[in-house]
């Protein structure tokens, strides 16, 4: 896991400092175009504290250095220290994320459940066919489709995470409500591919399970349905499912950045974006580094829950 | 028709193969897979090897075809004009060396390329040895499959149209493509109906007759073994225990093991009275064998010396050799 | 009894057919079995067609603005009109007029002037792929009259033809994205599973590392520093490669995974002991047997791919003007006031999910058929 974070740690540095020239550059072209003054001493003394006339490795050594003491750099753009801009827009990706996934697991379940046990029904039929739109519909898609139909229908602007009055005020118990109030937009568009690929994943695994002998001798000898399915096949079936939740976070985490450009929501996404096109190496690096320390860790705490789940397997 | 001629000479033979553990993949200890193997196999005649399964029985199989290299010992092929130490060939003139030894597999299903029409599988060794090509490939395609009684018009099917049986003998095929001196057939009925066992073993019967052909023929199954072998070898985790001609083995055995194996061989006489004998506990460990004879946590006639002394194969009768410390004194009923 | 002597005679054929049918051939029938994925391949093979016959089949250049026709919603095709039903379909003359308090243009249609759909009616020059010029369309209206089936942009250009455009790109980005992760995936796999030891345990935790990057941002940083000097082309390329950088590691996976497996098999087996050398083995009996199966892999991936470019172009780093793809025109729905006035520009988005689903459904047909010989 070490070792995963160091090499995600250089390629996020690398990316970041991909473009030709740095932020310093960018931004005496543009006091040039508009014909301001320049101030040498201060371009040099930055240049200095970042170490911006160094080798790529010394800047990267820094970095790291400074993030390992908690220090993520100054973000040029907004003129303040990245740790402070990105520690609540970090806490929303994750609740979203989180709240997604649990949404996912949620309905995936029960519904592929339902789906392989009622295998070829017109509930089955009716689930397989939205499982595959939901399939076919990206995150941003599905995001400007109810935008539309909230503007349509409800006469209403979807965007947002909070409410005008709440957006700039501090945490407060009516904030929290006011942000579960706004929650599930978000987390129904970034969940709906997910989900709809757990239907399918629930179901072929159960179906498969169920046509297992021991499925067979456990209801010859008289078991009740219900206990019949839920006693082996389901937890069976899960299995994949839990052992996925490592490729699900990831996903999750891309799809809610694009899903926030979309929605207007102060997470990450806007943000990064943001900082990618102005080139504002410590920010877009903090982003980049932190999101995937998110996956990693998360996919750590799927092997153990698997481990948990699945006594068969050993975490070596 | 024997002519005597020793063809095949195993000698102390070992394969040792290291349990890795860790992230340094550290070496800590060794699976004994074969230990100390010796036996010789004559021309025209079948040796069989039986056992339970994981005793070593088919990694001595892919040791004498160098499928894997083994860790010490003489694995030696005497042709008529010249001696072949198998286990010291370059990969070069191993692959010269192929087309003298073949083998059949086990399972008639798995073994068969599904992709490729019968024509390719039994020509592959022709081709890729260019013994033959195109019409003379075909021909001699055609002539082996009369020789092992499939119909030659099949020739362009693909194994998904033969039954087991059928499959088996497109395998028996490809393994003679070659002319070899010596096939090792590796459980060649054990994955057959038992109808049709019998069938695929007077095959191999007839051929050998015809051809003259050595069989190395590993079994876990007695009754297959009595009636096809001159020689059978018993082995218990990766030893020979008893080893002598087929009618010696089931009627004058000298050691326990392999009375506990002809114990569990059905019979049919309803009415034969008979000790049934049951072996109990587990199968040494390879990796971590018992001291003295690996054989006494499951002897029923084991005495103390039998639980410290390592026991060597010694001869007891001409030509029966016998890895027990009692094999004298025993009185063991065969069949 | 003689029907029914002609009628064994028919089965008896079939199953000879069946016995000495090809691998591609059982894997056909067996694909031909799910119906969705056929029809999916059908719809698949239309959009190709109109992706490499754009230029005939869109009645409008894509960057011809029609400024007298700015945000002109879709044209119907009327079979009735003069209060009688023709066989020959019409459009009618679209006029507007500005609402006096929005200042915005309302379109009508004017019954009175019709103007027939011509089949390979002439109209604007064109050189189809730079080769052959000519200015024969599939379908158009004479000069006067318009044909805009899907609407018109902010400038004035038909959005029709500018879908038909975009799937060039779009379709594309996804085929050879997916090839390039093909062959990465194939060589890096195939080492990997062929060398094992040190080689291998390198290339899995690259993969690893890959696999564990949420995607999206990683793209973005990536086409974040493609530099805005470039050419069009190179960036389509530098995008395309973008895509498959991370697209590889899912087929190496399976490439490796196949391959260790296959080893094992004993007809490679039977082959090495016949005397066929490694590389014979690798192509004739290892290669054939799980291509199949890295196929699957691939179709399965392209949906991903053509939503990257999507995506990435939709926020601006991807695509840019003057290419036109899916993502660059969905560029024109950024906020809800777009869709809310001008629904029909986001017509894109059903191009885009019948493309998504067709693929979906091919590589559920191809995954049935992948393996002809399990039971």
């Amino acid at each position: 896991m070490i070792p995963t974070l160091i090499m995600i740690s250089m390629i996020a540095f690398v990316i970041i400092q991909l473009p030709p020239g740095d932020y310093l550059t960018t931004k005496i072209a543009q006091l040039q175009a508009q014909d301001e003054l320049i101030n040498e001493d201060l371009i040099e003394a930055l240049r200095e504290q970042y170490g911006l006339d160094k080798p790529i490795y010394v800047q990267y050594g820094k970095w790291i250095w400074n993030i390992l003491h908690g220090d993520f750099g100054f973000s040029w753009e907004w003129q303040k220290p990245v740790k402070d801009v990105i520690g609540e827009r970090i806490l929303l990706t994750a609740i979203i994320s989180f709240t997604a996934t649990f949404f996912i697991y949620v309905i995936s379940i029960p519904v592929g459940i339902f789906s392989a046990t009622h295998k070829y029904s017109v509930g089955d039929y009716i689930i397989t066919l939205i499982a595959f739109i939901g399939l076919a519909l990206p995150n941003f898609l599905l995001a400007l489709l109810l935008l539309f139909a909230g503007y349509v229908f409800f006469d209403t602007s979807l965007t947002g995470l909070f409410s005008a009055e709440f957006a700039n005020v501090s945490w407060s118990g009516a904030k929290v409500l006011d942000l579960l109030k706004h929650l599930w937009l978000p987390v129904v568009v970034i969940g709906t591919t997910s989900t709809a690929g757990r239907i399918r994943i629930m179901r072929g695994n159960l179906l498969d399970e169920l046509n297992k002998p021991y499925v067979v001798t456990a209801r010859a000898k008289g078991l009740s349905e219900t206990k019949l399915l839920l006693k082996y096949p389901v937890r069976m079936a899960l299995n994949p499912l839990i052992s996925g939740l490592s490729v699900l976070l990831p996903h999750l985490v891309s799809g809610a950045t694009i899903t926030s450009v979309v929605l207007s929501l102060p997470t990450t996404g806007p943000m990064l974006l943001g900082a990618l096109r102005s080139q504002d190496v410590y920010l877009g690096g903090a982003f980049i580094l932190l999101l995937s320390t998110l996956t990693v860790i998360s996919t750590l705490l799927s092997d153990i829950l698997l481990a948990w789940a699945d006594p068969r397997i050993q975490y070596e | 028709m024997q002519n005597d001629r020793t063809l095949l000479q195993v000698k102390n033979l070992k394969k040792y193969f290291p349990i890795k553990k860790g992230v340094f993949r550290k070496v800590h200890g060794y699976v004994k897979a074969v230990d100390d193997v010796s036996f010789s196999i004559k021309k025209g005649e079948t040796l069989s090897l039986v056992g339970e399964s994981g005793c070593g029985k088919t990694t001595i199989g892919r040791l004498i075809l160098r499928a894997i290299k083994a860790t010490s010992g003489e694995i030696i092929f005497h042709l008529s004009d010249k001696e072949v130490k198998i286990n010291k060939l370059h990969e070069s003139e191993l692959k010269a060396f192929r087309k003298y030894m073949q083998l059949i597999f086990q399972d008639p299903y798995s073994s068969l390329n599904p992709r490729m029409t019968v024509l390719e599988i039994i020509g592959e060794p022709l081709l890729v040895n260019r013994v033959a090509s195109g019409k003379v490939l075909e021909d001699r395609v055609v002539e082996l499959m009369e020789l092992v009684g499939l119909n030659s018009k099949y020739l362009r099917r693909y194994p998904h149209a033969f039954s087991g049986g059928q499959r088996q003998r497109i395998g028996v095929a490809r393994a003679l493509a070659l002319n070899p001196e010596l096939v090792i057939a590796d459980e060649p009925v054990s994955a057959l109906d038992v109808s049709i066992q019998a069938q695929i073993l007077n095959l191999l019967k007839d051929i050998q007759q015809k051809q003259n052909l050595t069989y190395f023929f590993i079994s876990h199954d007695l009754s297959v073994v009595e009636y096809i072998s001159d020689t059978v070898a018993v082995m218990y985790v990766g030893q020979i225990v008893e080893i002598a001609k087929t009618k010696n083995i089931f009627n004058h055995l000298k050691h326990p093991y392999t009375e506990a194996l002809l114990s569990a061989v059905p019979r049919i006489d309803p009415g034969e009275k008979r000790e049934r004998y049951f072996l109990s506990g587990e199968v040494a460990d390879p990796a971590n064998p018992p001291d003295g004879c690996y054989f006494h946590p499951r002897c029923r006639y084991a005495e103390s010396i039998c639980k410290t002394k390592p026991v060597p194969l010694t001869e007891v009768v001409t030509g029966h050799f016998v890895r027990c410390h009692l094999a004298e004194e025993l009185d063991l009923k065969g069949i | 009894m003689r029907l029914f002597k002609a009628r064994e005679n028919i089965a008896k054929q079939e199953k000879e057919k069946y016995f000495v049918a090809t691998p591609r051939q059982l894997m056909w029938w067996k694909f031909k079995k799910h119906k969705l994925a056929v029809v999916a391949l059908y719809v698949l093979l239309l959009m190709y067609f109109l992706a490499v016959f754009a230029e005939f089949v869109s009645p409008y250049n894509i960057h011809v603005r029609h400024t007298r026709y700015l945000y002109s919603p879709p044209q119907k095709i009327h079979f009735f009109y003069n209060d009688k039903f023709h066989l020959q379909p019409v459009v009618y003359k679209l006029k507007f007029r500005i609402d006096s308090i929005t200042l915005k243009e309302i379109y009508y249609e004017v019954p009175e002037e019709v103007y027939p759909v011509k089949l390979f009616c002439r109209g604007e020059r064109y050189k189809w792929w730079g080769l052959f010029e000519t200015d024969i369309h599939l379908f158009g209206v004479k000069p006067g009259g318009t044909i805009f089936l899907l609407g018109t942009d902010r400038m004035g250009r038909d959005m029709l033809s500018r879908i038909i455009s975009g799937s060039r790109i779009s379709l594309s980005i996804g085929l050879i994205g997916v090839s390039l992760s093909f062959i990465f995936g194939l060589i890096l796999g195939g080492i990997s599973g062929y060398f094992g030891g040190t080689t291998d345990i390198i290339i899995q935790r690259i993969i690893e590392v890959l696999r564990s990057f949420p995607t999206i941002p990683l793209w973005m940083g990536l086409s974040a520093a493609l530099p805005m000097t470039w050419s069009p082309l190179k960036v389509y390329f530098a995008i395309t490669v973008i895509l498959s950088l991370l697209g590889w590691t899912g087929v190496a996976r399976a490439v490796r995974g196949r391959f260790l497996t296959l080893r094992e098999e004993d007809f490679a087996m039977a082959a090495y002991l016949a005397g066929a050398s490694k590389w014979r083995i690798i192509y004739k009996h290892l290669l054939p047997s799980f291509l199949s199966h890295i196929i699957v892999t691939i179709t399965l991936r392209i949906p991903g791919m053509i939503l990257g470019e999507t995506a990435l172009s939709y926020l601006g780093l991807g695509l840019r003007p003057p290419i036109t793809s899916w993502g660059v025109l969905l560029k024109e729905c950024q906020n809800v006031q777009d869709i809310a006035h001008h629904p029909w520009l986001i017509l894109t988005v059903v191009f885009i999910i019948l493309t998504i689903l067709s693929f979906n459904f091919i590589g559920d047909g191809l995954r049935d058929a992948a393996d002809p010989y399990a039971t």
